[in-house]
């Protein structure tokens, strides 16, 4: 008996060892069986299915270019990305095999201006552009290249950091040796940087002194210690230090983008989460209100232009109530009309409302039209901010990220300083005691599916600061709220708060390392593993069931 | 309680269907062989001649029949309204557009093989080490009954332990689904990326273009929903349907009794989700693609409307619903294609506000609102006044 206790407990204490490390190791089972998918981005290193892939588009280029084996592949990366043609410095997204992250961002036929620093739509498609002309084995075009990324203006612009610029880098040095036909001490002059095995030991004290700028290419220092077996040595003391800065840097830069891109999807979740606490339904139609908000902001910033060019500035403080009104009347008039006679009946509810939120897609879609429209940042919010020490952080995020605070201590004086906040909170627990108290349930039930639609209204003119709003949006904001929701539970908004910064983190953290199809993945397990112990969310209400 | 003898009783067995049930069965067979015989013995230009396209249309629409059928069993006999449903039918239908891979011997007009043209369009050198074994039409007839089987076994166990019900398990599994919609559009999972898989040709050696090939399927579809359809009655009308109802309305209470709970909806779960791997298995050659799009919450949620619209716990209503929102699909892609979303979303609504019971619930309502208004209608004359 005691044994067979005791070894029950011993399983049982192995198995808590044991469960927290599964998905990471599934993660790691996973990428060993993916070994070569994780860089389908580039060249197979097939000349048979690169050139294949090519056949089409070589045949518009000149003849001399078709010579070198390199220009295959130059063409094949072109062939594979979108984008394909350079025209005054517009370029036009064209058709080509789609590729991860530019494929929903670029309509076929439109064009960018490379200039524009500041729509990171334009800059993505220029960093693209700009990695592709890497890999030309045309000198001229090469060098134009090349400079950027020396240059130290816009060194921050090419994401040197991440794994695909620095294998780029990479490819580009073993092909600038295989073209020349021997391993020299290039990678020759234009690249002050790298070039000079001499004055590499100069350019490592004017780095580890602290310039910023020269910290980011900690990854063209790597790319030119595996290019060139000479000024391995000295290198390589140097490349430690940076790396373990560069990796600090890294993750709290991750960190802030992680939180200012979750405080939209806080925003959003918030809504949901007040919505499905007090009057207990899910709102399927909560994407919607998010896009009712995002749109009311562009109208607002577009009668500011035609009307008002001065004040163009304050056209986001006007969006807010704006977005707030309109989306908080449609929820009041979906309770009023569809979820109060549907009572007791929450998933039929789940599905009626679903079914609205399709009808107010449609008829976005049917005013605006499919195409995303964007509303102009304010001269506040655009730009950004240089912390020094390679931090770059962008205004407008960091206005979010305060706005959502703010909205955050609003409600929570709204909650715990105010009678309605008081008659709201007696609601999930004490609904007889309430209604023979005589508080006026229904009325507050309407108030409060307004108010949630609200907030989701406020989340979209955040959006609409960040991206560009389609008719869809918010379908997708809709599913990241109701994981937020299962994970932070109903019992407190700390629970929201603490789930949509981890999501928000947890995607930039994960999404680069192991791929967004894994990253997902690995999201879903970590919460059904996490549901075992807390089914009812990090803060469950009270008298929600405990775990077994 | 009735008591069933050991022997053998046809008046029993058909007891266990209801009137609705015998003739939506006789229905289903008189369309298979009128549209057979139309299809097959009329020459083609004949003014009545079905095509094999509508045979596939058809066929189609028999598959998400069985889905919503398997929908309906959970939902309503076990009380798990799963709203990624279409999670099970998706991963059959890849397992089956996986095999449909596999027997691509085709060449194109440059002399290369189509096959190789797909990997080279992968960027692959060859095909995953999961695609291994689908090239076997039995082994993949298996996996498609057998990988959803095994995703709602675990996916089931994990969440019915956490005594999740209700609204809870209809946003976990649409996570599910939305999960597995994100890691099927990526190339670098290697399931054909956001186009997913197309380019079908043959199966079991019969090109898919044949009518033949496709009267087949049509026939195997209508077979499949039948049966499914003769399976969920006999299940929910046996001692384990019983049993699946009684927990479904007082689980605590049968736990104490000695049953498990967790266990029959489990089963019941995982029976719904091999329905649906099924439907998607047939669904893929007869609509020639298959992409992550299965997998969208949107499709999940269309399938949960069938079986609203068609009427819960009638089981053969639910092919009620597949059959009007395919064929409003299908007209509002041609006449009116933004009308869609109206229809779509208003059909939501109704279905919930205004005809709770469905379909099928509602034909016996307007029967009796005839009794209800002659007998109106007599008091209003005062015949039956004393």
């Amino acid at each position: 008996m005691t044994d067979s206790r005791s070894s029950a407990i011993w399983s049982r204490l192995a198995w808590a060892k044991i469960r927290p490390c599964i998905p990471a190791l599934a993660a790691a089972i996973w990428a060993l069986a993916f070994p070569a998918e994780a860089s389908s981005a580039f060249p197979s290193g097939n000349p048979a299915i690169d050139g294949r892939i090519t056949s089409a588009s070589t045949a518009e280029l000149p003849a001399e270019r078709k010579s070198s084996e390199g220009m295959v592949k130059f063409e094949t990366m072109l062939a594979r990305f979108p984008v394909i043609r350079e025209m005054d410095g517009a370029v036009v997204a064209s058709h080509g095999k789609p590729d991860g992250d530019l494929d929903d961002l670029t309509p076929l036929g439109q064009a960018f201006d490379l200039a524009n620093l500041s729509d990171p739509q334009c800059l993505r498609v220029g960093n693209r552009l700009r990695q592709l002309a890497l890999l030309s084995p045309d000198r001229v075009e090469l060098d134009h290249a090349v400079e950027p990324i020396v240059s130290l203006a816009e060194i921050s612009n090419l994401n040197l950091g991440k794994p695909d610029s620095d294998q780029i880098l990479l490819q580009h040095f073993s092909r600038d040796q295989w073209i020349g036909g021997e391993i020299g001490p290039a990678p020759v002059a234009p690249y002050p940087a790298l070039a000079l095995p001499q004055t590499m030991s100069d350019t490592a004290a004017h780095v580890t002194s602290g310039n910023s700028s020269s910290l980011q290419s900690a990854s063209l220092f790597q790319a030119a210690a595996q290019a060139s077996n000479q000024v391995k040595q000295p290198i390589e003391t140097v490349q430690e230090d940076f790396e373990s800065i560069a990796l600090h840097w890294r993750i709290l830069e991750k960190l802030f983008y992680g939180l200012s891109s979750g405080s939209v999807l806080l925003l959003t979740a918030l809504g949901l989460v007040i919505t499905f606490r007090f009057v207990g339904v899910i709102n399927m139609a909560h994407g919607e209100m998010l896009m009712i908000g995002a749109y009311a902001a562009v109208i607002v910033d577009d009668v500011f232009r035609a009307v008002l060019p001065g004040a163009i500035d304050f056209a986001l403080l006007a969006a807010l109530p704006t977005a707030f009104l309109a989306a908080a009347t449609v929820g009041v008039a979906i309770e009023r009309g569809l979820v109060r006679k549907l009572r007791y009946r929450p998933l039929e509810t789940m599905l009626a409302t679903w079914g609205l939120g399709l009808i107010f897609q449609q008829l976005a879609r049917n005013a605006f039209g499919g195409s995303p429209l964007d509303a102009g940042n304010p001269a506040w919010m655009s730009g950004a901010l240089n912390l020094g020490g390679g931090l770059v952080f962008s205004i407008d995020l960091i206005w979010i990220f305060f706005l959502s605070v703010l909205i955050l201590l609003v409600l929570a004086m709204v909650f715990f300083r105010t009678a309605f906040g008081e008659h709201l909170r007696a609601i999930p627990n004490y609904q007889g005691a309430a209604d023979s108290a005589r508080m006026k349930l229904g009325r507050i039930k309407t108030l409060t599916f307004g108010l949630g639609s609200g907030i989701a209204g406020l989340g979209g003119v955040a959006l609409s600061q960040i991206e560009g709003i389609s008719p869809g949006v918010g379908q997708a904001y809709l599913v990241d709220s109701l994981l937020i929701l299962v994970i932070g539970g109903t019992g407190s908004l700390l629970g929201t708060v603490l789930g949509a910064g981890g999501l928000g983190i947890a995607n930039e953290l994960l999404e680069p390392w192991i791929g967004v199809g894994l990253a997902k993945i690995l999201v879903l397990v970590t919460l059904i593993c996490f549901i075992q112990k807390h089914p009812y969310g990090l803060f469950a209400l009270n008298g929600q069931g405990k775990a077994p | 309680m009735k008591h069933y003898s050991g022997q053998f009783n046809r008046q029993k067995l058909l007891d266990r269907f209801t009137r609705g049930g015998k003739f939506f069965l006789a229905a289903l067979l008189s369309t298979v062989l009128i549209v057979s015989a139309l299809g097959l013995a009329l020459p083609a230009g004949a003014l009545m001649h079905v095509p094999s396209s509508a045979m596939s249309v058809l066929g189609r629409i028999f598959c998400l029949a069985l889905l919503a059928l398997s929908l309906d069993l959970i939902w309503s006999y076990s009380g798990i309204f799963s709203l990624g449903h279409g999670a099970f039918f998706g991963l059959g239908g890849y397992v089956m557009g996986m095999h449909l891979i596999h027997q691509i011997d085709e060449m194109d007009v440059n002399g290369q093989s189509v096959l190789a043209d797909f990997m080279a369009f992968q960027n692959w050198t060859a095909l995953p080490w999961h695609w291994f074994g689908f090239d076997n039409l039995g082994l993949a007839i298996i996996a498609s009954l057998a990988l959803p089987a095994a995703l709602a076994a675990i996916f089931g166990w994990l969440v019915f332990r956490s005594q999740l019900s209700g609204v809870y398990f209809a946003m976990v599994s649409l996570l599910l689904t939305s999960t597995l919609m994100f890691t099927f559009s990526r190339n670098e999972m290697g399931f054909g990326g956001a186009e997913g898989l197309t380019g079908f040709q043959s199966l079991a050696g019969f090109s898919l273009s044949f009518g033949g090939a496709r009267w087949v399927l049509f026939v195997s579809s209508a077979l499949a929903l039948a049966m499914g359809y003769i399976g969920c009655r006999l299940i929910v009308t046996s001692r384990f349907g019983r049993l699946l109802v009684r927990i479904r309305d007082h689980e605590e209470k049968s736990g104490k009794l000695g049953y498990r709970p967790r266990l029959f909806k489990l089963a019941a779960f995982i029976l719904a989700a091999m329905f649906a791997g099924l439907a998607g298995a047939l669904y893929v050659p007869q609509a020639g693609t298959i992409g992550p799009g299965a997998f969208a919450p949107s499709v999940s949620i269309e399938v949960a409307i069938c079986v609203a619209l068609g009427g819960r716990g009638s089981l053969f209503g639910t092919a009620i619903g597949a059959i009007i929102l395919s064929f409003a699909k299908l007209f509002f892609a041609g006449v009116w294609p933004a009308g869609w979303m109206y229809f779509l979303g208003s059909l939501c609504v109704i279905a919930t506000l205004i005809l709770p019971k469905g379909l099928v619930g509602t034909v016996p309502m307007i029967a009796a609102l005839k009794f209800y208004l002659l007998a109106k209608i007599e008091n209003l004359l005062g015949r039956n006044s004393p």
